[in-house]
């Protein structure tokens, strides 16, 4: 399970025999990144954990990295800030929920990053109960009418597909009620507004949905089982923020390692900051072995609550590490590159912007984004540990009836 | 991860301990024996555990450190009253390291993996800059003030410095003439501990020159120690969610309360951070010895701070009964705060890794 180890030398059979052969026929130096991409669609090395036929082989979850490392390692592109969304989460959706034809439809221009994704789930009045969401989705002949106000929409603003979350009926629990849409958005009566945030920038955006009109082949699942559906996409999130570094000492530890010896090195290092340093060290290296051992010992393609696990301790640590480096960089600590709003076009969820100012305001939504660090601990509390849940005042009340707000 | 024989075997002793505990209770010892005698003869003969890394041709069974580290697991969990990491944490690996060319280490071996020697280690600091014992042509003279199952060992390896302030390890054999021990009243009165006292003792020279040695066989014992911390940890979590589970307040299980619930998440983060941790540097240092070091800091310094992490709050969620001399709570707390003091703290244990990283420079 060592993953340091040169990228070809131990992978497992048939990859052993495919990538080097896929290498061969599209070398990476010479192939536009997306015709590379299509084409390892097209040889079910896209998720090599998928079924044939929908970018993959079938093989073992733990066989994703081992590729992902193959291809990074030839010099390929990552796609993994651009379409964070669509890959690691609305991938994984579709796969386990969608018809055939959805599969078809979605997940290769997906892959190749034609198509950018975001997602439609919090809303102003919902965030940790996420299933008390309001945006309504009416009946319509062959479709549906979508109403409602989402939020922390990252990538809103370049993503051409949307995973949406809406209420079709009301009158139903609050779990019962939901179900799951993939909406275009460049349909009709959708606007997408930048949502500034406490960095400067505005990486999230809020979306208004008017009167949008859904087709029933865009229902994902089934109806009133958009619930179901979701904790798909949310434990996804979660593996997909936890996951992370495959190398030891890289990521955020690597930036507080770096400033540690630039602190040292200009005299402004005290040995209290490096035992915080070193603790820290050793909690990021546990948590990058927790993952690797989490994710060997995975057997298919789903992904349980343990990615909770990886994505609490990432948030907690990111938070801290940075914290430390902000302590060790002195007087720029005091300054700020630039507070002016843009609008990137990646998601930058790790930090590693190689700021140190800004990656620390930004460690700060790791503990909210994707199930706040509370949230989590109920999960391995309920799901992984098997406690019983706290009572609840909404449980089995129909959500019209239900307060909110 | 340990290979599945590891596993097999780990949950054999897992269940035998068990078995063995419900008949005798492994309590510490109020009276009498320093140690669990029967439970020492029974690992040694039938379960195979002392030679579990002694080479085949002296009587054990030639297993990897991995394999061993899953037995301290079991041990740890179990919390088992019995010279273990003295004889086959910390001298059979020392021994191990000097066996091809000694006799006398392999004679020991032998003996340690049949059961029928108890070797503790005197004159070992990880935080003293040399050894307090001094080795003069008469003997071994000097005061080693805490010696780790010293009153039950029935021979002594001790590190000690001659006149030209080189270190040597030597051995002390029964009827250990020239030493005295006192038994202490230990912190953790599951690990018995004696301060030895060496007036001219008759020693046998194993290794001149022995700090290698010495160092490795301290990174062996911080590695095999933190496997059992694992197995303590996750001893003391298994006690806390199980209580957690049953005991009502205000009509509810209290795991149910997120107070109790959200420590409880906190903890199984802390086992299953430190197992992998634990698992990985087992293996990583079997495999490549230089990296040894970098592991057994690594590993020593998660798994000491999980168990005592643990051990703290399962008093708190045990809440009056855990605070209780007849729960068996205390007892792994004791045994939590003083093995992650043992041979160097995990402050120590950050300061070397910081080193071996390069971090910072070492320390002269």
């Amino acid at each position: 399970m060592t993953a340091e180890a040169g990228p070809l030398s131990h992978l497992e059979q048939p990859l052993a025999r495919l990538l080097p052969e896929f290498l061969r026929r599209f070398p990476v130096a010479d192939t536009p990144d997306h015709e590379l991409r299509a084409a390892r669609f097209d040889e079910g090395l896209a998720f090599v954990h998928f079924e044939q036929g929908f970018g993959g082989l079938g093989l073992p979850a733990s066989a994703q990295a081992q590729v992902e490392s193959v291809f990074t390692t030839a010099g390929a592109a990552s796609w993994d800030a651009r379409n964070v969304i669509g890959l690691g989460m609305a991938a994984p959706t579709i796969h386990a929920h969608g018809t055939a034809q959805q599969k078809r439809r979605y997940l290769k221009p997906l892959f190749t990053g034609a198509e950018i994704w975001c997602q439609l789930f919090s809303e102003p009045g919902a965030g940790s109960d996420l299933a008390g969401l309001a945006s309504r989705a009416e009946r319509r002949p062959g479709g549906w009418v979508v109403n409602g106000h989402k939020v922390w929409t990252s990538l809103g603003h370049v993503a051409r597909q949307g995973l949406l979350l809406a209420r079709t009926d009301p009158t139903a629990p609050k779990h019962e009620g939901l179900t799951y849409f993939l909406v275009d958005m460049s349909a009709p009566g959708v606007t997408v507004r930048p949502l500034r945030q406490l960095t400067g920038e505005a990486e999230f955006n809020e979306v208004f949905l008017d009167d949008v009109y859904v087709a029933d082949e865009c229902v994902l699942g089934s109806t009133g089982n958009g619930w179901r559906v979701a904790v798909t996409t949310l434990m996804n999130e979660r593996q997909s923020l936890g996951g992370g570094y495959t190398e030891r000492g890289r990521g955020p530890i690597g930036q507080a390692v770096d400033a540690f010896r630039k602190a040292a090195s200009a005299g402004r290092a005290d040995p209290a900051h490096l035992d915080h340093l070193m603790r820290l060290w050793v909690a990021a290296e546990a948590a990058r072995l927790t993952n690797m051992r989490a994710t060997a010992t995975a057997a298919d393609a789903t992904v349980g609550p343990e990615g909770s696990i990886a994505k609490l301790q990432m948030a907690e640590l990111n938070k801290s590490i940075y914290a430390l480096a902000m302590e060790l960089i002195g007087d720029d600590a005091l300054l700020y590159a630039s507070y002016a709003p843009t609008r990137p076009d990646f998601a930058s969820v790790r930090g590693g912007s190689g700021d140190i100012r800004y990656d620390y305001l930004r460690s700060l939504a790791n503990s909210i984004e994707g199930g706040t660090s509370e949230i989590l601990k109920n999960i391995i509390g309920e799901r992984v540990l098997g406690l019983p849940a706290e009572p609840r005042a909404d449980k089995g009340v129909p959500w019209n009836e239900t307060r909110r707000l | 991860m340990p290979n599945d024989d590891a596993m097999q075997f780990g949950q054999y002793l897992r269940e035998f301990l068990a078995k063995y505990a419900s008949a005798a209770p492994h309590r510490p010892p109020g009276s009498g024996d320093d140690y669990d005698t029967d439970l020492w003869a029974l690992s040694a003969r039938q379960l195979g555990v002392h030679g579990l890394t002694i080479a085949e041709e002296l009587g054990g069974s030639g297993d990897h450190l991995t394999a061993l580290g899953v037995c301290f697991e079991e041990l740890g969990r179990a919390l088992v009253c019995a010279p273990f990491l003295s004889a086959v944490a910390i001298a059979a690996p020392m021994l191990g390291q000097l066996s091809p060319e000694s006799e006398e280490s392999a004679r020991l071996l032998r003996r340690i993996a049949e059961g029928s020697a108890i070797v503790a280690v005197a004159g070992l600091s990880a935080t003293a800059p040399g050894p307090a014992l001094v080795a003069t042509p008469r003997g071994i003279d000097g005061v080693a003030p805490v010696v780790v199952d010293g009153c039950a060992a029935d021979c002594l390896l001790a590190a000690a410095s001659d006149d030209r302030g080189s270190v040597g390890l030597y051995l002390v054999e029964a009827p250990l003439a020239g030493v005295r021990r006192e038994r202490l009243t230990a912190f953790d009165s599951t690990r018995p501990l004696a301060r030895v006292t060496f007036s001219s003792a008759p020693a046998l020279l194993l290794a001149p020159d022995a700090r290698p040695v010495i160092d490795a066989g301290l990174d062996t014992a911080w590695l095999l120690l933190a496997a059992e911390q694992l197995g303590g940890a996750q001893a003391v979590f298994d006690m806390a969610l199980g209580y957690a589970k049953t005991r009502f307040q205000f009509g509810r299980p209290i795991g149910s309360f997120q107070a109790v619930k959200h420590r409880l998440a906190e903890m199984l983060v802390r086992v299953e951070s430190a197992r992998s941790v634990v698992y990985h540097a087992l293996h990583e240092s079997e495999e490549n010895p230089a990296a040894r070091p970098v592991e057994a800091a690594l590993a020593r310094a998660a798994a000491a701070e999980a168990f005592l992490a643990c051990a703290t709050d399962n008093i708190q969620i045990h809440g009056g009964t855990g605070f209780t001399w007849e729960h068996t709570a205390h007892l792994y707390l004791k045994r939590a705060k003083s093995s992650a003091l043992l041979f160097g703290d995990a402050v120590l244990a950050r300061r070397r890794l910081a080193e071996h990283l390069r971090i910072v420079e070492a320390a002269p």
